[in-house]
């Protein structure tokens, strides 16, 4: 019997073990399969919010450049915008011109042919944009570009180098002409009257050269001197240099009185150049008789230099390029009047050097005002160098 | 039937958006036109032209859409009116851009002639003027501000004075032997194209007044013309009144004495 207890208990002792030991075991294998259905959820869970931060990241990207990119599905109908197109969608204007047509171009992308458009807007303000659709795979791709600025700009480069060509080879080709009359001219005085013709457009060509290499010198420098310059006393410089050429031409130049404490800094020699160039634009282009009105606005850190003119006017679509190198609104005209076409390109870069700048408002039939924009400061008036004291 | 409501009111959107789009294509061609006649521009003449097809086009398109529209919805109140409106401002924006194909004829009709920079200049400003004016009248249209649209009138005055000084500058010009006569009438009709081209705006501005409102400018003269009948009429039947009593008067003579 009691061999039969101690069998019992042995064998129940060993179920126990067994059982207990199965337990562990499951239960470790319960704890092993916990821990990896947690790694395996950690993983979905970063690699969801790593999609997730790589879908906010493009979308930021494709807010961020110039252009506006469209996404249509397959039905036509547009899926994304980035922040440059929105401004397109229910748009009003002109806008609304540009979202039509881009409606018309990723139709014909759906139906699987790239293409490309440029629309001329006139606004105001003026603007030339590229439209560019992509087929994709389930839609299209629309991108619309603003080519404004980069047309304007070739239309620069290129218009300079005609213009150069043609500003240097007008004299040579009159001064080859005249000299060869001049071979074989007799009478003195028809032969005095071909050598000074030679003299004048020898004269032209040397007046062109120089302003470009005054230009080109003016653009190289990087930093202009930073000396104090009254400004009154620069108005004034530049004014009596133009004085003669105005008095012939019958034109009255009008300083309204400049206060003698305002002071710019800068090259002085820059800056009468500009001024100067500035009222020699004004008189050129101005009636006998007028006047020409020269007036200084201060205002803060920045004083305003304004010339004004009551001549011919300059169109509007001309405004933004009387600036440029040899640009002529009349070409006609500015033959007659003698000006190199340089004039205004260098009071642009005095301007730009001096971290000011010169803007134009006219009217055709009412006259321009050129304004020259500085930083300034005043002066206390014992300051006030005396005119002449620092001549170069 | 909530789905056919909602394709009923995504036409009338259709219909503003497109009228939009009509109004967009007339303020392109302001400073285009104008671009062409400074320019002596014949080619640019001849497109803007032959693009005024594309505008008669859409026009027709978004009417015939709001008669369907009538015929089949049956709208009422804001909706009658906002079609009612979008017919009429088709009209008016259609016959502005065939104001800037005039003046795309007009540069045809004067190539070649030099005027002087002062007529150039107020053409110019006149441009301008029509061009902001009738952006303004779309603003309005679209934002269904009806002060906005009000305003318009006035803001007008600046135009209609703008064409009286050029054609006091025509008459000047001609005077001085710069234009002749041809140029002066030629440059005299142009003017009155760009004039024309604000009276439509301020036209547009009063049919977005009666699309809000439901009241047009018109009804103020409507009200006067009915109480100038009104007071004529109780006039002449005072008059009347006063005739009869007369005749009684002489019938039965106010006994004297007694």
């Amino acid at each position: 019997m009691p061999v039969v207890i101690a069998v019992v208990v042995l064998a129940v002792a060993a179920l126990v073990i067994v059982l207990l030991r199965q337990a562990t075991r499951l239960r470790a294998a319960l704890a092993e399969t916990k821990a990896a259905a947690a790694a395996e959820l950690a993983r979905s869970d970063h690699e969801r919010s790593s999609a997730e931060e790589l879908r906010t990241r493009l979308l930021r990207a494709l807010d961020a450049i110039p252009q506006g990119v469209l996404i249509a599905d397959a039905h036509g109908k547009v899926v994304y915008r980035n922040r440059v197109a929105e401004s397109f969608a229910d748009a009003r204007h002109s806008d609304a011109l540009v979202e039509a047509a881009v409606g018309e171009l990723l139709d014909e992308a759906l139906a699987g042919t790239p293409t490309d458009r440029t629309i001329d807007l006139f606004g105001p303000p003026r603007r030339t944009l590229v439209i560019t659709t992509q087929p994709l795979a389930d839609g299209a791709l629309a991108v619309i570009d603003d080519v404004s600025e980069r047309r304007r700009l070739d239309a620069t480069r290129r218009d300079f180098v005609a213009n150069i060509s043609h500003e240097l080879k007008t004299p040579v080709g009159a001064m080859g002409l005249l000299a060869e009359t001049l071979t074989l001219e007799d009478d003195p005085a028809v032969a005095r009257r071909l050598a000074e013709r030679i003299v004048d457009e020898a004269f032209r060509m040397d007046r062109t050269i120089e302003d470009l290499l005054v230009l080109s010198r003016i653009e190289s420098e990087e930093a202009p001197a930073h000396e104090p310059v009254v400004a009154s006393v620069a108005v004034a410089e530049a004014v009596e240099r133009i004085r003669p050429g105005a008095d012939q031409a019958g034109i009255t130049i009008e300083v309204a009185d400049p206060d003698p404490r305002l002071v710019v800094f800068g090259d002085r020699r820059q800056i009468v150049s500009a001024l100067y160039n500035l009222l020699d634009n004004a008189v050129k282009y101005s009636d006998p008789g007028a006047v020409v009105e020269v007036r200084l606005r201060p205002d803060g850190t920045r004083l305003a230099i304004e010339v004004e003119d009551h001549g011919f006017g300059i169109p509007k679509g001309d405004l933004e390029r009387v600036f440029e190198r040899f640009y002529r609104v009349d070409q006609a005209r500015s033959r007659s009047t003698g000006g190199t076409g340089l004039g205004l390109a260098i009071v642009r870069h005095v301007a730009t050097n001096h971290a000011g700048e010169v803007t134009v408002e006219s009217r055709l039939g009412e006259g321009s005002t050129f304004t020259l924009n500085l930083p300034c400061d005043a002066l206390a008036p014992a300051a006030v160098p005396s005119p002449h004291g620092a001549s170069s | 039937m909530p789905e056919v409501r909602r394709t009923f009111h995504q036409e009338l959107d259709q219909i503003k958006a497109d009228i939009v789009r009509l109004a967009a294509m007339v303020t392109e061609c302001i400073p285009r036109g104008t671009d062409v006649l400074l320019a002596n521009d014949l080619q640019g003449a001849q497109r803007l032209i032959e693009d005024d097809d594309e505008l008669d086009s859409l026009a027709l398109d978004i009417e015939e859409r709001c008669y369907q529209v009538l015929a089949l919805q049956q709208p009422v109140a804001i909706d009658l009116r906002s079609l009612v409106t979008a017919i009429r401002l088709t009209s008016e924006i259609e016959r502005s851009g065939d104001l800037m194909v005039n003046v795309a004829k007009g540069a045809r009709r004067i190539y070649g002639v030099q005027y002087d920079p002062r007529l150039r200049g107020l053409i110019e400003r006149m441009s301008e003027e029509a061009t902001r004016l009738f952006r303004l009248c779309v603003d309005a249209y679209v934002e269904g501000n009806a002060s906005l649209a009000a305003a318009l009138d006035d803001m007008d005055d600046g135009l209609d004075l703008l064409h009286k000084d050029y054609i006091q500058a025509i008459f000047e010009s001609h005077h001085a032997g710069i234009i002749d006569l041809q140029a002066a009438v030629q440059l005299a009709l142009i003017g009155r194209y760009y004039e024309r081209i604000g009276d439509h705006a301020v036209n547009i501005g009063a049919r977005v007044q009666y699309m809000v409102t439901g009241w047009l400018p018109e009804h103020t003269g409507k009200a006067r013309l009915t109480a100038r009948n009104e007071r004529a009429e109780a006039e002449a039947h005072a008059e009347m009144e006063a005739e009869l009593d007369n005749m009684v008067d002489e019938q039965n003579p106010p006994d004297e004495g007694g």
